[in-house]
């Protein structure tokens, strides 16, 4: 199948990824295959004569991707398996033991070319570790650790693992905790975009709490309009023994936490918190309210900002407002909300999303 | 209250002595003891709206969470400077461990030695410790149980140096008379046990083994049907000779389950509850909840404990117990003496 022929089916089939990927058309593969190779017909070495132009490389598809996903939410899996499917790579999906009805659904209604380079077992294949190609992980620290272990080196191991996103208000309070409330609450925070925490910057013009205040109120509103998915008893555990731990805590130290709740259920929750360490959210709308630091940012949030995915800012400064923030580490920069819509383009964890999956044979 | 009333730590000795108190009137009592010295948890039954003036029942007494235990919050009902004993949750060095703090061990030791009679367990004379000897780890409740219950000096009794080396001679001596005996242990080092030593070590008919704690830690699947299992196959004790300990950092009290797939029972002492996660409100009789515990011997502390255990409550002094929630971050004893894993035997 050429690249021209393969774009044309995927893009037939955009509506299939689209909730998950976001919308694209055939034109927005051409420009991810340019951004990424520089050339869409670069991965086919017949439409590289027919270009008739001097070819300096040629990329190759690699022989097999195994695309091992996590239940949390389909998300990953659409993105990663549109990334190959565009490479051309023959692909064997790894779903999680509970499945992926999302996707498992989806693949029936591909193109019959495409369906038939696409496998897919809730166990690893036999070979998966001794054919050579790209194995992409997502996963927790566990789950990459071992793959890490087992994946011999010809195989190029790609890892994601966990990621939490953070917001930073910078000002327009009110407007700023409608969008944080959409960031915090789609797919109850099991993405690895999803935000965990919003700081506010001291210029934000507003305090902590009120803040926080206003974010609980958006945060019902959301609930109101998109009520989160069902708890297990684990899930809602941990969201009722995290509110008595830190009314436990806010009763004796109010200055240093205080929580905004859902009435009723768990529905949503809002913690604040003097401290401006950042930690990982137990999810399901559970978000803390921190002060920016207004000295040496890196140190005050601490070790989990090396998980951090995305920072969304409002007002979004700009391109050229944002050298200070990139420092903090995170693969994404954004507006706030809208977090949870990367371009297809995005460089997810850092690492360029097809040129990472393909090799280059050099002409000359 | 007259002169020559006896105080209610006196109460509460005599209640665990003898049986011989109303449960919830001292209970309410006991609440209102520690609401007016216990600063934190006062302040938290406060933000509650829940005063010894408005709580008429042992049941609507403010569980606090473990979890608040590893707060910077003296959870106590004395002046924290006074506490002589502090026990901590288990936990690797990075990770924030929880803090009983104690000004003494006389109800922990009374609790535990009455808790353990009471139950109608074997006598400890001829008892045999897989554990550290005493001293080793002062912040750890079960050891300072363990020790409390040994019924001697002797050393050689311990079966786990300092080290974290099995030393398994004195038990393999012990085992090889015919007198039964009573192997306490957490459940890892059990079936560390059964790594070490292979071929197994049958232990006098009659004989009993204590188990405690979970699993966590281990890299393969383990269950409680694993555990007895195995204790069977090493010890050649059959499960209706075992005994299952259900204790925490955080309780001064313990309950027992003696054979496989039975009951846990509390101390009179001592009530359990359940309540539904979603809600936090009780669950209904044999609904898996997470298990609150109302333990009278905790009154330097706070009485009402919340933990994330599922459990089913059979009655106020009896419960199944489902297991450690998996959404909540490990602990336990067993996990706790993983530094004390064996390099060999």
């Amino acid at each position: 199948m050429t690249t021209d022929e393969r774009l044309t089916l995927i893009a037939a089939a955009s509506g299939l990824f689209a909730p998950y990927t976001g919308p694209f058309d055939r034109r927005d593969l051409e420009e991810l295959l340019t951004a990424e190779l520089g050339d869409i017909h670069a991965l086919h070495p017949a439409e590289c004569e027919e270009s008739k132009q001097p070819r300096h490389r040629v990329a190759r598809a690699p022989q097999r991707i195994l695309h091992v996903v996590s239940g949390n939410t389909p998300h990953a899996a659409f993105q990663s398996l549109l990334r190959g499917l565009l490479v051309g790579a023959p692909n064997h999906v790894k779903l999680p033991r509970c499945g992926l009805p999302e996707l498992e659904s989806a693949l029936p209604l591909l193109p019959p070319a495409l369906r038939e380079t696409i496998a897919v077992s809730n166990e690893l294949p036999e070979d998966w570790n001794s054919a050579p190609g790209v194995v992409i992980v997502f996963g927790n620290d566990e789950t990459i650790d071992w793959f890490a272990r087992h994946t011999p080196p010809p195989i190029r191991f790609i890892a994601h693992g966990h990621r939490l996103s953070i917001g930073l208000v910078m000002g327009d309070p009110d407007h700023a905790a409608r969008l944080a409330a959409r960031d915090v609450s789609l797919y109850d925070q099991q993405g690895c975009l999803s935000t965990h925490a919003v700081y506010v910057h001291p210029d934000a013009g507003c305090s902590l709490d009120a803040f926080a205040a206003l974010l609980a109120t958006e945060m019902e509103q959301f609930n109101a309009d998109s009520p989160r998915g069902p708890l297990s008893d684990s899930e809602a555990g941990a969201i009722t023994n995290l509110r008595e731990t830190i009314r436990f805590h806010g009763a004796s130290h109010p200055e240093e936490t205080a929580l905004w709740e859902s009435a009723g259920g768990t529905d949503w929750t809002v913690i604040r918190e003097r401290d401006p360490l950042l930690k990982p959210s137990i999810l399901n709308r559970v978000v803390y309210v921190k002060p920016w630091p207004t000295g040496d940012t890196l140190p005050a949030l601490g070790p989990a900002l090396r998980h951090l995915a995305c920072l969304a800012i409002h007002p979004f400064p700009g391109a050229d407002g944002l050298a200070a923030y990139v420092s903090t580490g995170p693969s994404r920069i954004c507006a706030l909300g809208d977090t949870q819509f990367p371009p297809l383009t995005w460089h997810q964890d850092g690492i360029p999303p097809i040129a990472s999956l393909v090799s280059w044979t050099d002409i000359g | 209250m007259p002169a020559d009333a006896p105080s209610l730590p006196d109460e509460i000795r005599s209640f665990i002595e003898a049986s011989n108190a109303d449960f919830a009137a001292l209970a309410l009592r006991v609440f209102a003891y520690q609401f007016a010295r216990n600063t934190p948890y006062r302040a938290y039954c406060k933000t509650l709206g829940h005063t010894p003036d408005t709580v008429r029942s042992w049941r609507a007494i403010p569980p606090v969470p473990t979890d608040a235990f590893k707060l910077d919050l003296p959870i106590c009902s004395f002046p924290p400077e006074e506490a002589t004993r502090i026990f901590l949750t288990s936990g690797t060095t990075t990770e924030i461990r929880g803090r009983h703090l104690l000004r003494d061990l006389d109800l922990y030791a009374r609790s535990v030695r009455a808790g353990w009679t009471q139950a109608g367990l074997p006598g400890c004379g001829n008892a045999w410790f897989l554990a550290p000897p005493p001293g080793t780890t002062p912040e750890s409740s079960l050891e300072t149980m363990f020790a409390i219950l040994a019924s001697d000096d002797d050393s050689e009794r311990w079966l786990i140096a300092p080290d974290g080396h099995f030393r398994l001679d004195p038990l393999r001596e012990a085992a090889s008379r015919a007198e039964p005996l009573l192997l306490f242990s957490t459940a890892l080092n059990l079936l560390r046990l059964e790594t070490a030593i292979p071929d197994g070590l049958t232990l006098p008919p009659g004989s009993w083994v204590f188990q405690t704690g979970g699993y966590k830690g281990l890299h393969r699947a383990v269950t409680p049907e694993t555990v007895y299992h195995s204790i069977n196959r090493c010890l050649r004790v059959p499960p209706e000779q075992v005994i299952n300990e259900y204790g925490m950092t955080e309780l001064c009290s313990q309950a027992y389950a003696v054979g496989a797939g039975t009951a846990h029972h509390l101390p009179p002492w001592m009530r359990v509850r359940a309540i539904d996660p979603h809600t936090g409100a009780d669950s209904p009789r044999q609904a898996s909840g997470y298990l609150v515990f109302h333990d009278l011997a905790n009154l330097q502390s706070v009485s009402a404990i919340r933990t994330q255990d599922f459990g089913r409550v059979i009655d106020d002094g009896a419960f199944f117990l489902d297991g450690r929630d998996p959404g909540a971050l490990p602990r336990g004893c067993s996990r706790g003496s993983d530094a004390f894993a064996p390099a060999r035997s």
